[in-house]
């Protein structure tokens, strides 16, 4: 159920106060419908987060259609471009407007433009991963994304619903915000049941919660976490314990990983992520075998799931003192990604696995000398990101789809 | 001398002995030496003055013959080990800044500092150097950002040369619990336990929420770091508040000064694998930290 900000309370369209509306219909140009300016601005309905220092923009007839007319050219554009107004205007008008706009499209029959709702969401989506825009700005267009297909999910195709859903789900990922996740999952799994992506989140979020938790030294917010997610439906963990010793929680993460394969085999990211709980199980041979079909795949559209799964293969490899096939697994990791560090790294714990403790130092030596200009991107740093690196992927589709 | 790797910490032992003259300490090739870096308190401040004597050590429950003790005459190497991460922007890095000055201050002329900088990668700024201007203006040029890898740079830590006629000791500074390291908390401590390094931490936790996020504020895994510290002798100390962190690194130095260097040619059959050691007091009280043991790898190993 989508929560606004912190205000906590359920949005729902049929009922909305109208306490306040003579008041802000006076501060108004009351030329906007009276209905989708009420809802709009009704206080149960106001986000929270960014304040900016300008003052609010009004919500006039003309902001909206401003408004509406960025929809519009960002939907038509190609390739997709965000309007350069768009980012700028303040927080508060686009709250708002958000849901004017999304009102007038739901009841019709106002003043308020018309927009695609699709086209309305993928706009802040957009925004929402636009490297430019500041982080708790990002998080509140994410926020009026969710918050649309939330209000609007019986004038959206449930196919839309369920890839912004993800959205959002890999969204709070890239954040490692756990509990948003749990809210943001949670709320998926109910609409749409398991699928193998939701699946594969689901699995994830396990592995976020194992490594936050400590059995040896509890840790409250965190046990509100892990009962949160039992009470998801699919989640079958039950009784519901106190604490949940860490290998149970990834037991319960390669359980997970597991049915996702099972739905979609295909899904090669699972595979990765299992081999990475068997391994924290010490099941080093399952680890191994998890990722051996994944070590002659090549790395395209910068997916990390060839890197990642050479790099946990020589893990595995090592655990089974078999240095030789370890190090022919980093040094696939590095083919891949030659200056990537922690290959690098991990091609120093081979050679100190063989006693060749000079050739170790001397690489960890190179990756301490790295300057930041020579630090690239490496996918491991991303790994506790989840699905995350899907994202820009996703939006991209979604906004192809809605063209059609 | 020429550096030799802290991740083949015995074989040093294999190479090198002690000779001493006043005001004077160099080492000559031996076997199998090993060294114990002793804090010895009482009533919480160090204890001076023991000699040989005083010591009772044992290695694997077999006692040793002490060759030399050695107080504060051997140099120090310091190896300040910072956190550079998104979340000690603002007051907890200018903070650190000033308290690694503090440091600085804190070192003799004989001494050597190094900076080694990590949130998600890891960087040696500065290597090991007595210029010690060097060290500050690398703290100086310190931006917060990235995200965290305690662990990862313990490993490069641990990498970074060991001279032998010197004490080694890793101080590392973090905020943050680790979320991006590759090496795992047993690779560290196992790399640890066959070094002749110290490490000693200071352990920021200014009381946020922990269990936010693991990149939202989750404070340091104390309790690992106080594992690692007991495994090399050193120690941990946790600091609440900005504030704290000048006092916390100027009295870990001191303490590591104070530490007396403890030799002895082990006694008994010589077995690969590890050693577990203890040191007592003969007839003085007081309370001594000392790493717990060694790792001692096979002959063949320590040929290579």
């Amino acid at each position: 159920m989508m929560k606004w900000g912190d205000a906590g309370h359920r949005l729902n369209m049929n009922r909305h106060p109208l306490r306040r509306l003579a008041g802000l219909v006076a501060a108004t140009v009351v030329s906007v419908g009276v209905c989708t300016l009420a809802w709009a601005t009704a206080p149960h309905a106001r986000l929270q987060g960014q304040g900016g220092d300008r003052a609010p923009v009004q919500l006039t007839e003309a902001s909206l259609n401003a408004y509406a007319a960025d929809v519009r050219q960002f939907i038509r554009s190609d390739p997709p471009k965000l309007p350069p107004g768009f980012l700028w205007r303040d927080a508060e008008f686009l709250d708002s407007g958000t849901r004017a706009l999304t009102w007038a499209a739901v009841h019709g029959g106002s003043q308020t433009p018309a927009v695609d709702l699709r086209a309305l969401v993928l706009l802040n989506l957009s925004a929402a991963i636009e490297p430019r825009v500041e982080r708790d700005a990002r998080e509140r267009y994410l926020m009026r994304a969710a918050w649309v297909v939330d209000a609007a999910k019986d004038h959206l195709p449930r196919p839309f619903q369920r890839r912004a859903s993800l959205a959002v789900i890999w969204f709070w990922q890239g954040r490692r915000a756990v509990q948003k996740v749990v809210d943001a999952l949670g709320a998926a799994m109910e609409r749409f049941g398991e699928d193998a992506d939701l699946l594969l989140a689901q699995g994830t979020l396990w592995e976020a919660i194992a490594v936050l938790r400590d059995e040896d030294r509890p840790n409250p917010t965190n046990t509100e976490a892990v009962e949160r997610i039992v009470d998801f439906p699919g989640f079958d963990l039950r009784p519901r314990p106190r604490w949940l010793p860490r290998n149970k929680i990834y037991e319960q993460g390669a359980d997970t990983f597991v049915r996702a394969l099972r739905r979609s085999p295909s899904l090669n990211e699972a595979r990765v992520r299992l081999a990475h709980v068997q391994l924290a199980l010490n099941r080093n041979a399952d680890a191994a075998q998890s990722v051996a079909p994944l070590l002659n795949h090549t790395a395209v559209d910068g997916s990390p799931v060839p890197y990642l799964a050479a790099l946990l293969h020589s893990r595995a490899m090592l655990a089974l003192d078999r240095p030789d096939a370890a190090l022919s697994s980093v040094k696939r990791a590095l083919f891949i990604c030659p200056g990537c560090q922690t290959a690098r790294l991990a091609l120093s714990q081979v050679l100190l696995a063989g006693n060749d403790r000079r050739g170790a130092q001397d690489i960890v030596r190179g990756v301490l000398e790295q300057g930041p200009r020579d630090v690239g991107a490496d996918p491991w740093w991303e790994y506790a990101a989840g699905q995350a690196w899907r994202l820009p992927e996703l939006v991209s589709d979604m906004i192809e789809e809605a063209r059609r | 001398m020429k550096p030799i790797t802290a991740a083949w910490p015995v074989a040093a032992l294999v190479l090198t002995a002690i000779v001493s003259a006043p005001g004077q300490t160099t080492f000559r090739s031996g076997v199998n030496l090993v060294r114990l870096q002793v804090l010895v308190t009482e009533n919480g401040r160090p204890l001076q003055g023991l000699n040989a004597g005083d010591f009772e050590v044992t290695d694997n429950g077999v006692r040793q013959k002490v060759e030399a003790v050695f107080a504060e005459q051997l140099p120090l190497d310091v190896l300040f080990v910072v956190d550079r991460s998104a979340s000690m922007a603002g007051g907890p890095m200018a903070h650190l800044k000033a308290a690694g000055h503090a440091l600085l201050d804190d070192l003799r002329p004989e001494d050597r500092c190094g900076l080694l900088t990590f949130s998600h990668w890891i960087s040696l700024d500065v290597d090991l150097t007595s210029d010690r201007s060097r060290v500050g203006r690398g703290l100086d040029a310190l931006k917060a950002d990235g995200l965290t890898s305690v662990l990862d740079a313990l490993y490069g830590a641990l990498h970074v040369g060991l001279n032998v006629d010197r004490r080694m000791l890793v101080l590392l500074f973090s905020d943050g619990l680790d979320s991006h390291s590759w090496v795992l908390p047993q690779e560290v401590s196992t790399l640890a336990q066959q070094a002749e390094t110290m490490i000693a931490a200071v352990a920021f936790d200014s009381g946020r929420a922990p269990g936010q996020a693991a990149s939202e504020g989750a404070p340091p895994d104390v309790d690992f770091l106080r594992s690692l510290a007991t495994d090399t002798g050193g120690e941990v100390v946790v600091a609440n508040h900005v504030g704290e962190f000048a006092q916390a690194f100027v009295g870990l130095i001191e303490r590591a000064r104070s530490r007396y260097l403890v030799t002895y040619y082990p006694q008994g059959p010589e077995r690969a694998g590890w050693h577990e050691v203890k040191v007592k007091l003969r007839s003085r009280r007081g309370s001594v930290v000392v790493r717990r043991g060694y790792s001692l790898p096979a002959a063949e190993e320590r040929r290579k």
